[in-house]
């Protein structure tokens, strides 16, 4: 089974957290194609970042005041969490933790899982 | 005759029945798979060496890749579990990602991993060489509490087995050679296998105990056998691996035998490759 666009955009960008984790111009080309959204600065500019959420979603924070992502008609939460190797919660620059939770929001909403 | 494979990018090994097999009847949470693999170039996004998919219910079971970022330059190893009862889209995929890229030289190198995911926090080790490599863990929880759960797999499911391919949508381009993957439910069983000692002995670069500084290594580089008697894998006490596939291309595809009839079909041409791990 093929790795459907939306998560291949999700695993590319769990990897962005170690390889480009301030940003990087094929990621957000990478957003772009797979989102059917403009070409802008997504995983270095928050406000991009920030228009990435489906329509009936809404900002929120996790129970660590991360950013997270719920549906507005479910509470259905995203949180796009990672940890270090000691599982420890693992900071990522604030524009590519809000790609990350995006595109987990768009999975979600899309019901795409692999 | 090279105990080590050739795949030339559009090679893939499939094999529909290894859910059947019964020790996969329950569902399980503790894995360990331990590859060789020789590449030059960094290759499609999505590398697969290990797949284990269902065709029928929605997601996989297992996936593990070699994945480089759209326009990236380095590839790094990342291990994809499902918990099978989450609803759909809930980021009931669990990931290990190395931290570390892997090295695409030329060069044999091993890689190891073994994980338990029904206890939490979730434990795995990881090893590229025999050097330990720290897995970060990505999952997106369905919780504002960001709870882990403790999740076991369902690999009974998986009708869709793979190494070197995912549906020709990645495609492995390179040598594999000692492809073992024991999946199997407590982390306390007995597998018939160990380190570096009378079970799986891994040499070349792996797990070499370099010894005293400007001494020889203590233990030297052998080839990995299976079986406390380094026999073969029928000489296993303790599991059978669901997958080992050895040899050359005669015999890779064939993996361990048993019933059902554990071997792979080849897609494309499976070929000897010129130069294996082993000295």
């Amino acid at each position: 089974m093929t790795m459907s666009p939306l998560f291949l955009l999700y695993t590319n960008l769990q990897v962005s957290t170690l390889d480009a984790p301030n940003g990087d111009p094929g990621d957000d080309a990478l957003i772009a194609s797979t989102l059917g959204v403009a070409s802008l600065p997504y995983t270095s500019n928050d406000a991009n970042a920030q228009t990435l959420l489906p329509a009936g979603w809404s900002w929120t924070t996790d129970a660590n005041g991360g950013i997270a992502a719920s549906r507005n008609s479910d509470n259905f939460f995203v949180g796009g969490y990672l940890t270090d190797a000691y599982d420890a919660p693992r900071p990522v620059p604030t524009p590519l933790r809000r790609c990350l939770v995006a595109v987990g929001a768009q999975l979600a909403q899309n019901g795409l899982i692999s | 005759m090279t105990r080590a494979v050739t795949f030339n990018g559009n090679t893939g090994l499939h094999n529909s029945t290894l859910g059947q097999l019964s020790d996969l009847s329950t569902d399980l949470s503790c894995g360990v798979l331990s590859y060789w693999y020789r590449s030059i170039t960094n290759q499609s996004v999505v590398t697969p060496i290990v797949l284990a998919f269902s065709k029928s219910a929605n997601g996989h079971c297992l996936r593990h890749m070699h994945f480089m970022r759209s326009r990236g330059s380095s590839t790094y190893v990342m291990l994809q579990l499902q918990q099978p009862t989450a609803p759909p889209g809930s980021g009931e995929i669990t990931s290990f990602l190395g931290v570390n890229p892997i090295p695409l030289d030329g060069q044999w190198h091993h890689f190891m991993i073994a994980w338990n995911v029904n206890t939490v926090p979730y434990v795995r080790e990881a090893a590229l060489d025999g050097v330990t490599m720290p897995t970060v863990l990505g999952t997106p929880p369905p919780s504002s509490t960001l709870a882990f759960v403790p999740f076991t797999i369902d690999y009974s499911i998986a009708d869709d087995w793979e190494i070197g391919d995912e549906d020709a949508g990645g495609i492995y381009l390179g040598d594999l050679a000692e492809m073992y993957l024991q999946l199997y439910a407590s982390p306390y069983i007995g597998l018939g296998v160990g380190v570096g000692g009378q079970g799986i002995q891994i040499g070349g670069k792996g797990f070499i105990d370099m010894g005293p500084v400007g001494g020889p290594p203590r233990n030297p580089p052998v080839a990995m056998e299976i079986g406390p008697t380094g026999a073969d894998a029928l000489g296993i006490v303790g599991l059978a691996p669901q997958i080992y596939c050895s040899g050359d291309s005669n015999f890779f595809w064939r993996n361990v035998t048993g019933v059902p009839p554990r071997l792979f079909s080849i897609v494309g041409s499976l070929t000897d490759a010129a130069t294996d791990p082993f000295p």
